[in-house]
């Protein structure tokens, strides 16, 4: 009985220890985003935004985030720009109780987003473009978060005017 | 060109007042081949009704429009019909339905702002998950065909993402 006492008591705290490590939040993942814009120096096909995000305090379904990645026109690529894309952005509040829980069929919060976005012309070498991208439509389920009809705001550095564009839609999905 | 915007009023008002069935709200992105004079470039947004007809068959109606960098700027009607090639969807006698399943389409698209372009498509959804019993369904990776009457030419199209919302 007391052999089998300490090996009892040893694999119940191993349990214990491995409670924290299950429940580690999700602090970084990849983003995809389709955009359009109306601005001089972008060209108005699709682009499609691929970038790598992180968290660094995961714990929050609202925390802050850091981006980078590349912006580039949709298929069949007949516009030759691509955009290094780096960001800063946050959600702005998460809001678990909200109208439109009952239509998903997972737990979900509902966490507007504002997104500092720059752009660097990768052929040219030259910074294309500074967006503000503001997303009142975003979801957040745990594991990855949508969100549809995003609003750019953007401020075109070659030609010294201001455009806008949409974010038709985006998926940030959480891997680690 | 009021004729064929009637036409289709009719075409998108059938199917709701027919068959007393569940109702879903579509919510899409939408690009095409370009050059094919089917639509410019830019982004488009497509939204619809899709309801079902029989538990394989199912009947959506819906317009694409421009989003950027003319919103509305040309507007797209359209209604297709969608065969669940793996299993029933519309199931309402306690059976659990396939949570994944893929669907074929034909249909019938045209301007309906203009009258420029109008004529039968055929579409394909290799991946789509959830359905009306789960009040979600992300069809994925739709890409079809569109028969281009008046200009006697074929564009190809896709969907890349499609939400249904169903109530």
């Amino acid at each position: 009985m007391k052999r089998s006492i300490t090996p009892t008591i040893l694999v119940l705290a191993l349990l214990l220890f491995c409670i924290p490590l299950s429940a580690a939040p999700w602090w970084g993942g990849y983003r995809i985003g389709l955009d359009g814009f109306d601005v001089p120096s972008i060209s108005q096909e699709e682009h499609w935004s691929v970038t790598f995000i992180a968290e660094p305090i995961p714990a929050l379904l609202s925390g802050p985030s850091v981006q980078f990645g590349l912006t580039m026109p949709s298929f069949p690529f007949t516009d030759s720009h691509t955009y290094l894309s780096v960001g800063v952005g946050t959600s702005l509040f998460a809001l678990q109780e909200h109208p439109f829980d009952r239509s998903f069929r997972r737990d979900s919060a509902y966490t507007p987003r504002i997104d500092v976005l720059f752009l660097f012309d990768v052929q040219e070498t030259s910074f294309t473009a500074t967006s503000i991208l503001l997303q009142p439509i975003s979801f957040h389920f745990g594991d990855k978060q949508i969100g549809i009809l995003g609003v750019h705001l953007v401020k075109d550095h070659q030609v010294d005017t201001w455009g806008w564009g949409i974010r038709l839609f985006e998926i940030i999905h959480y891997l680690w | 060109m009021k004729r064929l915007f009637g036409i289709f009023t009719i075409l998108i008002v059938l199917p709701l007042s027919l068959y007393a069935t569940t109702i879903g709200l579509s919510l899409g992105i939408f690009d095409a081949e370009k050059g094919s004079g089917f639509l410019s470039e830019g982004t488009h947004v497509q939204l619809g009704v899709v309801s079902g007809i029989t538990p394989r068959w199912e009947a959506e109606a819906f317009i694409l429009t421009e989003a950027t960098p003319d919103p509305f700027g040309e507007t797209v009607g359209g209604l297709v019909f969608s065969y669940a090639v793996l299993g029933a969807v519309y199931e309402n006698h306690g059976t659990v339905p396939l949570f994944a399943n893929a669907y074929v389409g034909l249909g019938f698209m045209g301007d309906i702002m203009s009258g420029s372009h109008y004529g039968p498509v055929v579409r394909i959804t290799p991946i789509s998950v959830g359905g009306p019993q789960f009040l979600l369904r992300e069809r994925t990776f739709t890409f079809g065909a569109y028969y281009n009457i008046p200009r006697n030419s074929v564009a190809l199209f896709w969907n890349i993402f499609t939400l249904d919302f169903f109530l």
